[in-house]
């Protein structure tokens, strides 16, 4: 089976310090990594070099075969990766309901012709004008798919049920702080993406609305949806995770099914200490 | 030699203009429009003080720092520290305002006139390899030099240098470390309108003469200075101080003075492109997440009822029934400016990017349509359809390295190109006639009839403004506006959901050039005569204040703010010598009382309002 994911020799350095240091997984189609490890372990910065935010020192990254190494985060966007942000990064002020179209943007093509010449400098004019013909005129396929992709940013709200759906219309610096992550979350999964990316998509919420994200996060995997995740609250990691990556320090120190990286003595110790791990592997 | 010479004494004063520049953006992340003008004032005080008064060097170098410190603590106070909640942009609006009132407080204060400063030093009393040269060579770059040695020793040495350090790394941080950073930011401005008032001084002594109007250049100058070292380092200031000083040098040495211009703006978009971090300063590669609850919700436009579209769109076509030719005259310059700041809308209410260059788009447009309607003999639509693609292209163009950039950078890399179009117009006098300008334009005309009348021009103008204010209405409210709406709030989080953020950021740039082009043909035509000087910076800023002040995210905003700041000063001209000190207490009021602008929703006006509709009721009740 091939992966649908490849990270091979990741490296990221913030000066003389190494934040990343040569990490290589891999993920298959359907499956769910969790990337656990302290704070300060790399895990957010790892993401980053994944979808493209930031620029790895070296290393190389695939998504389905395809490098994505050192594209620029809007094409591996368009390639079907999507993500979420740690702190949650919606539009202030956009609705909640256009929050969620913007999460279609990468699968736009009505009223964008050429779409190769998008990457061209120059070049990208002709679409990007043809854009503006469209917005100021738009054609009755243009307003159908408007009306289609409205109706598929409402489906996308249904599943967080009454919690956002009929905030559609707010704005969305009015929401609290778990409506926003909601938000976020609807606009990465909007697009149908291949890979999932979601940074602590339960930072700051409490134990109900995290069990919440919870069943939301099974079901999807339930509908096959690989999703590569960072998270601090271990229960939802080990419900969820097929398989669960372990960074200290930058380094990949463990890998492997939830219960055994939980009984790593590498990973006890990282996490409590020398000494903690040392007494406790002996039960 | 003397020409390296000349460059490295002007260079030592844009170095110490520039580490004010940086020394305040550094603590405050602030652009200091003011900056230029502290500098005359200490200029206009220095000459009084010596030529009128008759006192020493010391005395004046004494007396004209204590008076621009505590300048620089009004600018904070006033402009700055009110200003702290709001968006930055509003902050530099501000200082511009101050900058204006200090001008023309100086000019009533000082008198108009260019004045003789007294040379209190010896010009050419030393001789060396060959070259004369005298002591106020020395004494300048001296001067500089320490004055900046003192500096950076203060900054790297005492626990007050740390505080200031710490506050520039990370505000937020510092006030929780117990920094009283309010403070620190005070004194930012102080010292680096003491340095100002001291440049203002030594170059009043060097060109041997000084007029209250000559802050202005020095400021942008100051800018390109700092922005071409390094934003926010004062080795870069001083870096950036001497590399401009001595291009400037050999280039007017080469072509003239008007080259000075061409170089100081060639140098700076120079530099953007290709090391947008200065010399010795670098962008940070990657903005922090935005804090929850840093969201603002202020700035949302008022929505406008198509009823109450027509009703507007119906009074303002009626005008000229009852109006006089003067007045619409008027009119007629308050919608073409309009337009122009509509090119502002797009550009920044849409997308987010604080363009101060769009005086340059606006002067291609005038150009290319003055051209080839005198020149060429095109008619004048056709002229007019040109004027707003080849500004277009050209702004595309130009900028075209710099939307990778964000925030002051951007405001920089436009700025520059403005004032390098502007500079271009005068260098070229085989196409653009240079200073001398283009006169007599024609009026257009349609189906034959030439629009030579008051009322005609008028009407002209509101219907092409009407038409481009519902076709920019109508990109807001499209996907595309959606898209912009990303990139203004997000870059990031923009370009994670699969939005080309730099693209997208040009095109929105782009499309309001071309507005800025049409709304230039209008003007050439309105005015007839053209020339670079209509160009100038301060047009640029005043198309972003009209935008900003009428509101910013909504077409309608610049109809407001045109009205408001174009078409009211224009109507106390009578007051003539103070009509900018108004302008400025204006701009500056306003900015102190709705950052949001006018058309947009606050409390405020919603409660008048509501107690507005409340007592008639109440009365309907006692009748």
């Amino acid at each position: 089976m091939t992966a649908l994911l490849s990270v091979r020799g990741l490296v990221k350095r913030f000066g003389a310090l190494t934040v990343v240091d040569d990490v290589s997984f891999d993920i298959a189609p359907g499956e769910v990594v969790s990337i656990i490890g302290p704070n300060g372990s790399g895990k957010t910065t790892t993401l980053n070099l994944i979808c493209g935010t930031l620029p790895a020192a070296s290393g190389r990254v695939e998504l389905d075969g395809v490098e994505i190494t050192g594209r620029p985060p809007y094409r591996i966007a368009e390639r079907g990766l999507t993500r979420t942000f740690q702190n949650g990064r919606v539009i202030g002020n956009l609705t909640v309901g256009e929050n969620v179209l913007v999460g279609l943007e990468p699968v736009q093509r009505v009223g964008r012709p050429f779409p190769r010449l998008r990457h061209l400098a120059g070049l990208r004019w002709i679409p990007l004008l043809a854009e503006v013909g469209s917005a100021l005129v738009p054609s009755r396929a243009r307003r159908r798919q408007d009306a289609t992709d409205r109706a598929r940013a409402a489906v996308e709200l249904q599943r967080f049920g009454t919690r956002l759906a009929p905030r559609v219309d707010q704005y969305a610096y009015s929401l609290s702080y778990a409506n926003r992550r909601r938000t976020e979350i609807a606009r990465a999964l909007v697009s149908s993406p291949r890979l999932l990316v979601l940074d602590e998509p339960t930072a700051g919420m409490n134990q109900t609305e995290t069990a919440e994200v919870l069943q939301q996060l099974l079901e999807l995997k339930r509908r096959g949806q690989t999703i590569l995740l960072v998270e601090h609250k271990l229960d939802l990691v080990l419900t969820l995770s097929d398989r669960v990556i372990v960074l200290d320090d930058g380094v990949l120190i463990a890998e492997g099914a939830p219960e055994d990286v939980r009984r790593n003595a590498r990973v006890i110790e990282a996490y409590l200490g020398k000494a903690f791990a040392e007494g406790g592997s002996d039960d | 030699m003397d020409i390296l010479l000349a460059g490295f004494v002007s260079g030592s004063t844009y170095a110490l203009l520039a580490v004010g520049v940086s020394l305040i953006f550094g603590v405050s992340n602030i652009v200091n429009f003011a900056h230029g003008a502290v500098f005359a004032v200490g200029g206009m005080t220095g000459w009084y003080l010596a030529a009128v008064l008759g006192w020493p060097l010391w005395a004046v170098l004494i007396g004209v720092v204590a008076l621009t410190s505590l300048l620089g603590l009004v600018i904070y106070a006033v402009a700055v520290k009110p200003l702290r909640a709001a968006p930055g942009i509003a902050v530099l609006l501000a200082t511009f305002a101050v900058g204006i009132i200090l001008d023309n407080t100086s000019l009533r204060v000082f008198g108009a006139e260019t004045q003789r400063f007294p040379s209190l030093l010896e010009r050419s009393n030393f001789e060396l390899f060959g070259f004369r040269f005298g002591t106020i060579a020395l004494v300048i770059i001296g001067v500089s030099i320490s004055c900046v040695v003192i500096l950076a020793l203060v900054l790297a040495r005492t626990r007050l240098g740390r505080a200031i350090r710490a506050t520039s790394q990370d505000i937020e941080a510092a006030a929780q470390m117990g920094i009283a950073v309010a403070r620190i930011q005070a004194l930012s401005f102080v010292i680096a309108s003491a340095l100002g008032g001291v440049a203002g001084v030594l170059v009043g002594m060097y060109n041997s003469n000084v007029s209250p109007s000559m802050g202005f250049t020095a400021g942008v100058t100051a800018f390109a200075a700092a922005t071409i070292g390094g934003l926010g380092s004062l080795p870069g200031a001083i870096a950036g101080g001497l590399v401009l000083g001595v291009a400037e040098a050999f280039g007017v040495a080469v072509g003239g003075d008007s080259v000075r211009p061409l170089v100081t703006f060639g140098a700076l978009i120079l530099v953007l492109w290709v090391r947008p971090g200065g010399i010795l300063g670098r962008v940070p590669t990657i903005a922090s997440e935005p804090m929850t609850g840093t969201f603002f919700g202020a700035g949302r436009p008022l929505r406008l009822p198509p009823w109450g579209a027509l009703v507007l769109a119906g009074a303002g076509a009626l005008v000229p029934l009852v109006a006089s030719d003067y007045l619409l005259r008027t009119g007629a310059l308050v919608w073409i400016y309009a337009l122009f700041a509509l090119s502002v809308t797009v550009a920044g209410g849409f997308a987010g990017q604080i363009v101060l260059g769009q005086a340059g788009a606006l002067a291609i447009g005038a150009y290319t349509s003055a051209l080839l309607v005198t020149k060429v003999g095109w008619s004048f639509w056709p002229s007019f359809a040109a004027a707003g693609v080849v500004s277009a292209i050209f702004s595309v163009a130009l900028t075209a390295a710099t939307w990778r950039l964000r925030g002051h950078y951007v405001s920089m890399a436009t700025l520059a190109t403005g004032g390098f179009i502007a500079a271009l117009a005068l260098n070229i006098p085989a196409l653009t006639n240079g200073a001398r300008g283009i006169y007599s334009i024609p009026r257009p005309s349609i189906g034959g009839i030439v629009v030579g009348s008051a009322w005609g021009m008028y009407l002209l103008t509101f219907g092409i403004l009407l038409v481009a204010v519902a076709l920019v209405s109508r990109l807001g409210s499209s996907h595309l506006g959606r898209s912009w709406s990303a990139v203004r709030e997000d870059e990031v989080a923009a370009a994670a959901s699969g939005i080309h953020a730099s693209a997208y950021k040009s095109l929105a740039f782009g499309l309001g050039s071309v507005l800025a082009g049409f709304a230039g043909a209008l003007y050439s035509a309105q005015v007839t005569y053209i020339e670079p000087a209509q160009f100038g910076i301060s047009l640029s800023v005043l198309a972003v204040t009209i935008v900003i002040l009428g509101g910013l995210r909504a077409p309608m905003g610049a109809i407001v703010g045109a009205i408001v700041l174009v078409g009211i000063p224009e109507l106390f001209r009578p007051l003539a010598d103070w009509r900018l000190l108004f302008y400025g207490v204006t701009l500056l009021v306003l900015v102190l009382v709705r950052p949001q602008g006018l058309w947009s929703h606050a409390e405020p006006v919603a409660r008048v309002w509501r107690k507005l509709t409340a007592t008639r009721r109440g009365e309907g009740v006692k009748a």
